[in-house]
């Protein structure tokens, strides 16, 4: 029954950057960078709203690939956790099924395991990582003080 | 070139405005003595592309206030960042936010924080935080022969090359561990390019001491992931800056490690990229 659900992309507030094999995602709204690896890529591309869980995992059977169906799965929970996803999926697999079935993937399949990288992006001080503080003591009030320790010159001590 | 400070009309204030990398800024202050002090120092904040302009359409304005009591404070685009007592503090801060204010709006480039030198006609790129040891890295790789870039910003443009940012190397550790001190690369006997280089390797590497230099591959995707944490206008052109340090991070070297003593570090960067690139 799970399996006939039809998974849909989000599209609205994100930008989408194609690499060779993998896609970044930026989430404009939660201000994330995300890197979906080739088979998280392709699974996501698939959830066009009409294409089933079995449909999608087709994909895979084609490439051979073991256990297809639950690589499908493995990569929908990802997508639905990161945000990637339009609606909520009720998930096939439980913890204990996606430790197992994780393992039988690392081992014994033509596909990469799904996985999505991600980081909240930095604002422009914090990617400098140069503090708000003009005085010593200052970082333990300036709650743009990233390190909490400055040399209160606006430089963040280690 | 000297920077010339303006009367505001009907004010007593004093303005001083420039553009950089397409971003324009005004910086007033009733205090001109402080504002003139700042002025001077604009040439070496963005010593390869500055130029006065008038005060017309002025994008980013930063307005420092001295108050009675002489407290300093300075604002950017109405919101407060902060003030003393010591006017010193203000100013080393006001100069890294002035930095970084151009840095977050260029229109035309991608800021990322990094040392860069330049090996044989391609930029060697090590993103990283402040204290995360770049400068040493930049300065090892300087001993062993290669070209000054940057110790602060690597600098992309739409097509992925990077363009320098030449200021003086801030070297901590003589003085102590945390004040810098400023030498030119000339001081320290390297050449300095000027000229936009494509990239030849991304490196991400903390320093730990004893750290064995073990480097692992990369993909483009990872890279620009891990740039992301230093790229300066992610958060205001996310899409501009995906674009171009995807561009910058394909068919380059790409790879992480911990490092231990910079100069035992670079020159296994170098063999690393010797022995990887085509």
């Amino acid at each position: 029954m799970k399996n006939n659900q039809t998974p849909k992309a989000r599209q609205s507030g994100l930008v989408v950057q194609n690499t060779s094999n993998e896609l970044l995602v930026y989430d404009l709204d939660a201000e994330k960078a995300m890197c979906l690896n080739e088979t998280t890529a392709t699974v996501w591309q698939a959830c066009n709203g009409q294409n089933s869980i079995k449909d999608i995992s087709r994909e895979f059977e084609e490439l051979e690939a073991k256990n297809s169906e639950q690589i499908v799965w493995i990569a929908i929970d990802q997508l639905a956790r990161h945000g990637l996803l339009e609606d909520a999926v009720q998930s096939e697999l439980s913890s204990e099924n996606r430790r197992e079935v994780l393992k039988k993937i690392g081992f014994a399949s033509a596909v990469a395991v799904p996985v999505i990288a991600s980081l909240v992006a930095p604002s422009s001080v914090l990617a400098s990582a140069s503090c708000a503080c003009a005085a010593p003591g200052d970082c333990l009030t300036q709650p743009s003080c990233p390190a909490s320790t400055c040399n209160g010159s606006g430089q963040c001590a280690p | 070139m000297s920077h010339q400070l303006k009367d505001i009309e009907g004010g007593r204030d004093k303005i001083v405005c420039f553009e950089s990398y397409g971003v324009r800024v005004g910086i007033s202050s009733n205090y001109p003595d402080f504002l003139q002090r700042v002025a001077d120092e604009l040439d070496d904040i963005f010593p390869t592309d500055i130029a006065p302009i008038d005060n017309s359409n002025i994008e980013r304005r930063i307005e420092i206030t001295r108050k009675e009591d002489g407290f300093i404070e300075f604002m950017i685009d109405g919101e407060e960042v902060s003030g003393s007592y010591s006017e010193e503090n203000v100013f080393r801060f006001l100069l890294s936010r002035i930095r970084l204010t151009v840095a977050e709006y260029a229109t035309s480039r991608v800021f990322v924080h990094a040392g860069v030198v330049i090996w044989k006609g391609k930029a060697l790129v090590f993103p990283g935080n402040s204290f995360s040891g770049k400068t040493s890295l930049v300065k090892a790789f300087i001993d062993l022969g290669a070209s000054y870039f940057s110790d602060e910003y690597a600098i992309f443009d739409e097509n992925g090359l990077v363009h320098p940012y030449p200021k003086t190397l801030s070297i901590r550790g003589i003085v102590d561990d945390f004040t810098q001190v400023e030498h030119t690369a000339e001081e320290l006997g390297a050449v300095t390019e000027t000229e936009p280089h494509p990239a030849g390797m991304f490196y991400f590497g903390q320093y730990e001491e004893n750290a064995a230099f073990e480097p692992k591959p990369l993909s483009v995707g990872e890279t620009v992931l891990k740039t992301v944490s230093f790229t300066l206008p992610i958060r205001v052109a996310p899409a501009f800056s995906l674009d171009v340090l995807q561009k910058a991070a394909t068919n380059v070297i790409r790879c992480e490690s911990k490092r231990g003593e910079a100069e035992i570090t670079a020159p296994l960067l170098i063999e690393h990229f010797e022995k990887h690139s085509n």
